[in-house]
This record gives structure tokens, sequence and C-alpha cells, in this order.
């Protein structure tokens, strides 16, 4: 049999339903909208985090320094005698010195592979039209490991760099832009003035604008050509089995070989700090919703207190203890929140299924192959938001449930006598 | 031999910028297997003398004991338990539970006490309202009821623990002859067979002669005890 608080409780809530009813409903939509809301944002971020990771390197490794070097005058009179002012970077040849030696060393660590590249901007022109793309030099092989960029070569394939003279892999929205497709000739040019004929073997469409509209793959010998700068390697992109210790091992890199070495978390901060304050904007409001629904639970059992202290000034002269009549109110809230927990995720579940039901009819071609929303289907957010549901009722009963114990019964009965 | 409960010199004035005292100065034992009953006119302090009697209100002056022990040290869990072992009350107004049954009014005093099996408390709370005519009424709401019906249940609910002491405020205030004479036998024959004490708030004088012992109060002051151990 039920204790005797829960009892008396659940008896004062089913034989006033319609205002358990509304409270309850209160408290489902606060969880549901939560739980909703969570999915929909939880589903965009780790869509995102998933595509970076999946498309960018984990690791990059560029050929420039964090802070710039400190000037030989500057080392030799440490302490601050000397200070020099404007000092203009050096013309000096750029590129990772010793970058063999740097993939050799990284192919040796666990879970590591790694690549070479060399990127550089040239100008493509195809008859009269001409686009400034970054061509980025790779060796198929090894870029085969480290990006995932075959899977999103949409005509054509990685081999086809290798096995046609001065192959190049457009994006699709530069092929666009130029007008050109698969087999078409077109010429490049790099700042330092070479010009190299390109024959386009494939074309690639990753999503992702920025590589869409703006880069193109040859192999990194004829972007050393076209750049003229023999033998440079000026990046060097790493991908990771374990994508956690992206952050550590970059930290290592540039701490062991100076280099300013960039994680993906690194490289997609300001997006990331925006997920921090995403959440925190649907923490508040949904909070705000839960907090309303609390007022509601407050309200209702203040109501019912009030509208009970009769029953507790007869329970109290039946030998009934503050503790039992503080239990029944509380009870009473707590049921609500309960109730409204249960529903709530039943309702969260609700908003979903609807939120997976919208179609947009074009996103700019920015989410390929997606054109709902990408929804997170996680546990936390009903554990969470009943939680709260529950802890925000208890709360919210508790206050009128202490009134209510402690009220005098005889003065209660001379009122009302 | 030490009185089931006492009062002795109690007085209770509410606060205010007028004081009102409801009581003044009662002294009075209600001994086991006693049956008193309390008039007076209205306004003179009846239900309020009821009050301190059972424990749910607490004197401005003098002590009340309970089986030779003073109230006023209990703590509120300890006034809890006296009243829900030792002591029925019936409040004027009947005041029955109005979510619950009139069978159910009956068993949350028993099952808060849970002095005996849910079996027996069931049993006897039945066995209660038929004693009281209520049989057909066991299973109906108190808005179901008539008023003279709810306070019926209302003192079979005082009687539910089987307390040693019920006190009831005009428990036959909405009954008729028949039946306010019905709840006199009953309490006649829990005081005779059971050893039971009762003191009864009445205005009827026909009833008031049946019990044993007569209070009267005039103004909060006791005017008249039939049965006042002398000094
Ligand atoms: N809350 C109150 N404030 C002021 N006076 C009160 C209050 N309650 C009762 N009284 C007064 O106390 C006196 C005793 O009341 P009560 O014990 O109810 O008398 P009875 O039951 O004999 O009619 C009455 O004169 C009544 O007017
Ligand atoms: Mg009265």
């Amino acid at each position: 049999m039920l204790p005797l608080p829960l009892s008396i409780a659940l008896r004062h809530l089913s034989r006033r339903r319609r205002q358990t009813l509304v409270s309850v409903l209160g408290v489902a939509l606060g969880v549901g909208f939560f739980i909703g809301i969570s999915a929909l944002m939880r589903g965009f971020q780790t869509y995102f985090v998933a595509q970076v990771i999946d498309v960018a390197p984990h690791v990059t490794i560029k050929d420039e320094y964090r802070t710039p070097r400190e000037q030989p005058a500057v080392l030799a009179m440490a302490g601050g005698a000397v200070s020099v002012r404007g000092v203009k970077p050096r013309e000096e040849l750029r590129g990772i010195r010793d970058a063999r030696g740097m993939l050799a060393w990284l192919e040796q660590q666990p879970g590591v592979a790694a690549a070479p590249g060399l990127r550089g901007s040239a100008l493509l022109r195809y008859g009269a039209r001409d686009v400034t793309a970054t061509i980025a030099g790779i060796e198929p092989a090894r870029e085969r490991r480290v990006g995932n960029i075959e899977k999103d070569i949409i005509a054509g394939s990685l081999d086809d760099l290798r096995a046609t003279a001065n192959g190049i892999i457009v994006g699709i929205g530069l092929a666009e832009r130029l007008g050109a497709a698969r087999g078409d000739t077109i010429t490049g040019t790099a700042p330092s003035g070479a010009s190299l004929s390109f024959k386009i073997v494939g074309v690639v469409a990753t999503g992702i604008a920025s590589i869409d509209n703006g880069e193109a793959y040859v192999l990194l010998k004829v972007s050393q050509v076209l750049q003229d700068r023999p033998n440079v390697i000026n990046a060097i992109r790493i991908r990771l089995d374990d994508v956690r210790q992206a952050e550590p091992l970059a930290r290592r890199i540039e701490a062991a070989f100076g280099w300013r070495t960039e994680s993906w978390e690194e490289a997609n901060r300001n997006v990331l700090s925006l997920f921090v304050i995403q959440n925190a904007i649907m923490f508040s409001v949904v909070g705000a919703i839960l907090l309303v629904a609390a007022f509601g639970i407050y309200s209702i059992i203040s109501t019912v207190v009030h509208e009970k202290v009769r029953d507790i000034a007869i329970l109290k002269s039946l030998g009934f203890t503050e503790g039992d009549i503080m239990r029944v109110f509380t009870i009473e809230g707590v049921a609500v929140g309960v109730a409204g927990a249960l529903l709530g995720a039943v309702v969260g579940e609700g908003i979903i299924f609807a939120l997976g039901q919208v179609r947009f009819e074009q996103a700019g071609g920015l989410i390929r192959g997606n054109q709902g929303f990408i929804l997170a289907r996680e546990l936390w957010p009903y554990l969470a938001g009943g939680a709260f549901a529950i802890l925000a009722s208890a709360v919210a009963a508790l206050i009128p449930a202490r009134r209510a114990a402690a009220l005098n019964p005889v003065e209660i009965v001379r009122g009302a006598a | 031999m030490t009185p089931l409960l006492e009062a002795r010199g109690v007085t209770r004035t509410l606060p205010g910028a007028v004081p009102v005292t409801l009581v003044r100065d009662i002294t009075l034992a209600i001994g086991e297997g006693e049956f008193v009953a309390v008039t007076g006119p209205s306004g003179s302090g009846k239900s309020s003398l009821l009050y301190l009697l059972g424990l749910l209100d607490r004197p401005t002056e003098g002590r009340v004991l309970i089986e030779g022990q003073d109230t006023a040290g209990l703590s509120a869990g300890a006034l809890a338990r006296l009243r829900r072992e030792r002591l029925g009350f019936v409040f004027q107004f009947h005041f029955l539970l109005p979510e619950f049954t009139a069978l159910e009014n009956l068993l949350l005093p028993m099952r808060r006490a849970g002095l005996e099996a849910e079996a027996a408390l069931r049993a006897r709370a039945e066995w209660l309202l038929e004693r009281f005519g209520l049989a057909d009424a066991m299973r109906k709401y108190p808005e179901q009821l008539s008023g003279g019906m709810r306070q019926r249940v209302a003192v079979a609910r005082a009687l539910a623990n089987d307390p040693a002491l019920v006190l009831a405020d005009e428990p036959t205030g909405n009954l008729d002859s028949v039946n306010a004479a019905g709840m006199f036998d009953l309490f006649e024959s829990l005081v005779s067979e059971h050893g039971r004490s009762i003191v009864v708030v009445t205005h009827d004088p026909h009833l008031a002669v049946r019990a044993g012992r007569q209070v009267r109060l005039v103004d909060g002051r006791i005017v008249e005890d039939t049965g006042a151990v002398p000094a």
C-alpha cells in the first residue's frame, strides 16, 4: 500500500483534475522544449564538429611562428638594455625546413598519419573567365590517409592526378565560376609569374563553401613548379585516430619543432566558442520556461494549501504531525514535477519528430544531402530536463508546504467557525 | 488515582490590541470512565476549553496534564502522538476530509497510528460506521451525505483509534432527537462497557443530564461542576 502522505497527496491531485492537468502541462512544455531545442542545437553542433573532423585536418603544421623570433641584438643583451622596434619580417624563403624529417618522425607516432603540402594562390583562367584560387599541392598516397577529400570527388578520382600530366581537381563552385568541366584545360598563373596548363581531371564537392568555391588540387611537385619553390613544403596536415589527441599533439610538435601548429579546435575556436554562447542562450531560455512552470507549481500548491486549511486542521486534530502535512504538499508538487517530466519527454519526442519532418527546399547547397534539421538523439536532455523539473517542483512546493505545516489548527477553526 | 486529563488554573487569552480571554482559571480533572457534559451559553468558551483539553491549543496560564504528565514541555511530535493514540476529537462543525469517503475518513487516522494490520483496521472502521447507522454511507463522499450523517462520521472517526478520551464539540447539533439519543447511547456504552472517558459539549439539557457529570461555563469560567472533587 502507498505511504499515507503520498496517498493523501495523490487524492488531492486526482480530485482536482483540471488544476493538476494545467500545472503538469506547464512543466511538460518546459521539459519538452528543452529536449527539442537541445536536440536541434546539439545536432547542429555535433554535425558541424563531425564535418570539421571529417574534412579538415586534425592538426596542421604551418610554415610560420606563433611569436616573432627574438632579434639577435635583444638576445645578446638580455635584460632589456636594447629594444628593437619597427622590425619587418625578413624576406626569407618561406617553407617548413626539414619537412621530410618531421614527416618521418610523425609517421612513427602511433595513430598519426601526416601529409605534406604546398599551398599557394594562383589565378585560374578558362577562356575569358578567371578566378583566384588556392592551389593545394598534395601527395595522393599520403593525402588519402589524412583527408577525406576522395569521397567528395564527384567526377574523376585522386589517382587521375598522377595519371594525367598537370592534372587538377577543382572545387565544384570553382568549376562553375570558370564555366569549365572535367576534361577541359585551364591555365594557372602563380604570383611568381610562372604559368602552367592544367587539365581538369576531377571535381570535388565537400559541402564546405570555402573549399568548393576556392580550392584546387594538384600534385605536390606540380605545385612546387607552379609556385617556383622547388622542394618547399609549407603545410603538414595530420590526421589522428583519436581526435582528442589533436590539441596535445599540436602543443608537442610546436614545442619540439617551433612551427606554428594548430589543432582543429584551435582552427575553429571562434565557432566552438559560438557554440558555448549558443548553449548558454538555450539554457537561459529553457531555464526561464521551467522557472515559469515552477512559479505555476508554487501558485497551485499555495492555492491548494489555502483551500485546504480546514483539512490541515482536521489532520492535525487526528494526530498528523507537521512533517506529515509538509510531506503531503511537497509530494503534490513533486508529483506534478514527475508527471510533467514524463509528459515532457513525450512532448520532447513530439517536437523532435515534428522538427524531423521539416524539409528545406534548398539550403543554398551548403548542407549537401541534408535538407532538414540535424537532430541529436541523446539521453541526457531527457534526464537533465526531468531532473530539473522535479527539483524545481520540489522547491516550489516546499515553500507553501512549510507554511501549511506551521498552521495552527485552532486558529484555522476559530477563523472558520 | 491520577486523573486521565487535568486542567490546573488554565487561562487562555488571545493577544492583541484588546486581548480577549477565552477561558479563565479553569481547574478540572477527568478520570477514567467519566462521562462529562459541558454546557453554557454561546460564546462562553466551551469550544476553547475543548481545544485546550484536546492539546490543540496551549494555555497562556496554568497547566494541562495528561495521565499526570505536564503537556507544556512536550514536543509537537509527542503532542501529535497523544492526539492520535489517546484522544479523539470532534470539531463543532463536522469537518470531514472532502476528498475521502466516509470509510477512508476513518481509515486515515487509523493508518497513521498503524496500531493494527490493515484488515483489522478496515474491519473496525466498518463496524464503527455500522454502529452509527452508516452502513450504506461508507463508500460515499462527504458531499453526498446529509449534515447529520457527516456529524456521525466525524464522531466515528474520533473513536477510530479507540482513544482513552473523546472530546466532542456539539456532536448532536445537526441530529434529530432519535439520532442524538442514539449517539449518547453509544457514548454511555463506551463509558460503562469499555471504561472510556467522554467530554461532550451540548446545548440540549435532556442529553446533558444523561452524562454522569455536568460542567457549566459562563464567560469562560466554570460556574458549576457536579463532579468536582472538593478541594
Ligand atoms: N478569533 C477570535 N478573536 C476574538 N474573539 C474570539 C475569537 N474566537 C473566539 N472568540 C471569542 O471567544 C469566546 C469563546 O468562544 P468559544 O470558545 O467558541 O465559545 P462557545 O464554543 O462556548 O460558543 C467568544 O466570546 C468568542 O466571541
Ligand atoms: Mg463552540
